[in-house]
């Protein structure tokens, strides 16, 4: 019994952990849509005072570290086609610094 | 007034074990990515903590045991020394995870590495747990927790699709993601269940002295106490899903999180999430540094009260002021605030069935309920619902571990 539960969770694991190109694309994509939709309404919010440059900057150095973590994932399963949207929004977040 | 100060005791442990820093994160990730789809999570799992919640009060008013004492008594030193040791790992991990939380509250104000903060923050919430008595902690707590109503009126400000918020109560599929859907509700039961608060429940019902005669006060604080909290993290959900979600905005760092109060806010939403953050983990902070001294004390039959001087129980004093700065060190040697609190609610989901399953025994026991034990009813659902939080955590933390 304790081995069919050890082996039931072993692939659990690894079915979570195995990351096919595919998934790594989507995820990429999916991880530069978010920040650059955060990044535009930001950019909205500072340019009508809502929020302060401090915080306006904060929000950028976020982005591009959270940026770079993404495209080194998704550069190891997919290559650079599947970091390519996220390098394009690093660039812009990197403009903005 | 009594009774003022018993519902207290219940926001109090509301603010600390239901809404802190990962209920905030995980309503506000569940909120932008799934919408509305995830409230019947949050239900379930506030039924749940509010039985267990009047449970841990209903022990103490009856038997005047705290829960830890009691399973001490009722399990043995054996079980008392396995639950010690993944208590105060798991309670480390969440008071550090809960003082980075305050440390990036400042940030979002100031602009300042969070890191700067740290140690300020530990030395002020030592300073207050050193000086106050347990109703400057309660009440101070309560009355500043009231500012995380900012989210039900910016929820409510927006205008929020009844209709559609009333059919996310009802358990459906995902309708995308449905990896990422189950993860994130691993994560809101995580946030809910987190064990510290039950203890801390119990021990503050013995610090206020409650009796039988308190049983009833006791079933409404638990209710107002986390009907509270749930309110506040149903907010941040559909406000989330209001303001986030529709800009495809996803929740990876507490600064998209505190975009949410842009719209109903303004110029005031960023400092006013920040104000709810930083309470709310610092109601935490001393929700579970103060655990962690009742754990030992309570566990080795020392002096222990919050309402002593220092001198009168140095061995529950120096339990907090070695806990503080090594929760402040772990939050500055792990980094990511926001990573710590994910890693510890699973931990939390883990140990969940370690102190609520000898509960469950001690509260069906004559010998300390008498005539106020369990039903079959709640038994049955407290137990099912941690058994699947503990069987869904398994395979969390690994997946958590490896980065799957």
């Amino acid at each position: 019994m304790l081995r069919l539960y050890a082996a039931t969770a072993a692939i659990l694991m690894l079915s979570g952990c195995v990351q096919s190109p595919e998934k790594a694309a989507k995820d990429a994509k999916q991880a530069a849509d978010s920040w650059s939709a955060t990044l535009t309404e930001a950019t909205q919010a500072r340019n009508s005072g809502q929020i302060s440059p401090s915080f306006f900057q904060s929000i950028v150095t976020q982005a591009l570290t959270s940026l770079k973590k993404e495209a080194q994932t998704a550069r190891k399963s997919g290559g650079d086609a599947a970091a390519a949207p996220v390098d394009a929004v690093a660039a812009r977040a990197g403009k903005l610094e | 007034m009594k009774s003022l100060s018993n519902v207290a005791l219940g926001i109090v442990t509301s603010i600390g074990g239901f809404l802190d820093v990962g209920a905030i994160a995980t309503a506000a990730l569940a909120g932008a990515a799934f919408g509305f789809q995830m409230l019947w999570v949050l239900a379930l799992g506030t039924l749940c903590v509010m039985y267990l919640t009047e449970m841990a009060g209903r022990l103490a008013c009856v038997s005047h045991h705290s829960l830890v004492d009691a399973i001490r008594e009722r399990c043995g030193f054996r079980y008392f020394s396995f639950l010690l040791v993944g208590e105060v790992l798991v309670d480390l991990l969440v008071l550090a995870a809960e003082i980075g939380g305050v440390a990036v509250a400042l940030h979002l104000v100031t602009g300042i590495d969070y890191r700067w903060f740290v140690p300020i923050v530990a030395f002020a919430l030592w300073l207050l747990i050193w000086i106050g008595t347990f109703s400057i902690v309660q009440n101070g707590t309560s009355v500043l927790g009231l500012i995380t109503l900012a989210f039900v009126v910016g929820m409510w400000w927006m205008g929020p699709p009844w209709h559609e918020a009333m059919k996310g109560l009802l358990p459906t599929a995902p309708s995308h993601d449905a990896a990422r859907y189950w993860f994130t509700a691993v994560g809101i039961i995580g946030a809910l269940f987190e064990p510290f608060m039950l203890n801390f429940y119990a021990s503050g019902a013995i610090e206020e002295k409650w009796s039988l005669k308190d049983i009833p006060m006791n079933r409404v604080t638990a209710v107002l106490g986390m009907g509270f909290g749930a309110v506040i993290a149903v907010s941040i959900v559909m406000l989330s899903a209001m303001t986030l979600g529709p800009r495809g905005i996803q929740v990876d760092s507490y600064e998209q999180a505190a975009m949410m109060m842009l719209q109903p806010f303004g110029s005031w939403g960023v400092p006013l999430f920040a104000a709810c953050l930083g309470t709310a983990c610092f109601g935490a902070s001393l929700q579970v540094a103060l655990n962690l001294s009742y754990l030992f004390s309570q566990g080795f039959g020392w002096n222990w009260s919050e309402n002593l001087k220092p001198h009168e129980d140095a061995r529950f004093a120096i339990v907090y002021t070695l806990a503080i700065p090594l929760g402040a060190f772990l939050v500055i040697i792990l980094g990511d605030p926001l990573q710590i609190t994910t890693f510890s609610m699973a931990l939390n989901a883990l140990l969940a069935p370690v102190i609520v399953f000898p509960l469950l025994i001690l509260m069906n026991d004559r010998h300390y309920l008498r005539d106020y034990r369990n039903h079959m009813v709640g038994n049955v659902f407290v137990s099912a619902i941690v058994v699947i939080a503990f069987l869904i955590a398994i395979v969390a933390i690994p997946l958590e571990v490896l980065g799957g």
